[in-house]
């Protein structure tokens, strides 16, 4: 074996025991924030290595460009599709909010009927200020 | 050992970790534990297609594993928007 390969069978080796510890943590982790946080970061991690082993194996120059390309393009989407399933649970199922340490999003959820009252007087901005005068 | 002989260990691996996943898919008890198997099977998917185009030197396969990445965030998100919308209060608890 010559030294890329020693390269490629490193890369592909590290991806697939991320991938596997990322599956290991989906089925041993106690809730499902946990369970997303495994599968968002080990999954990345271990399918990018495993990309850029394929793209190493093919000795050529725009393959390994597109493979970098489908790197970017999970790197970009896997936060995405875990952020909306983890808002998705977190407005669904209230008990699993009791467990969270810190919880930002509950911050957001008091200011929004806030924002919605704040927003309200503009479309009444003519009769809201005669009252105020009048005081 | 030659570098096909690693792709196979590598494909053991990945298959092993594909039957784990299966398992939280079998026994996830509410439809988000399911949509995260869901999300990992996906990705699973994309690293068995760049393997097996290794594997058999077929670099057109990798075509194959980027088509297989976008489907698998759309389904994702089509999954997160069903849950949302959905505003289904009484699913079992995924406490152990």
């Amino acid at each position: 074996m010559t030294t890329i390969e020693w390269v490629i069978t490193f890369f592909i080796l590290a991806g697939a025991l991320f991938m596997l510890i990322g599956a290991v943590g989906i089925v041993r982790f106690p809730d499902v924030f946990a369970r997303m946080h495994a599968a968002g970061m080990a999954t990345t991690v271990g399918i990018s290595a495993l990309l850029l082993g394929a793209g190493f194996f093919f000795s050529d120059e725009f393959l390994f460009y597109r493979m970098l390309v489908l790197i970017l393009l999970i790197f970009a989407t896997s936060p995405i599709s875990t952020t909306a399933l983890t808002r998705a649970v977190y407005h669904n199922e209230p008990r699993l909010r009791k467990q969270l340490r810190h919880d930002e999003m509950a911050v957001t959820i008091v200011e929004e009927p806030v924002k919605e009252l704040a927003g309200s007087p503009p479309a009444h901005t003519p009769a809201a200020p005669a009252p105020h005068v009048a005081d | 050992m030659t570098i096909e002989t690693w792709i196979d260990i590598t494909l053991i691996i990945l298959a092993a970790s594909l039957l784990i996943c299966f398992v939280r898919l079998y026994i996830g008890p509410n439809p988000p534990n399911r949509a995260v198997a869901f999300d990992t099977i996906a990705m699973h998917a994309v690293g068995v297609f760049a393997l097996i185009a290794m594997r058999s030197g077929a670099p057109e396969l990798l075509d194959a594993a980027i088509v297989t990445a976008v489907l698998g965030f759309v389904g994702t998100m089509m999954f997160a928007r069903y849950i949302e919308k959905s505003n289904v209060q009484d699913w079992e608890s995924d406490e152990e």
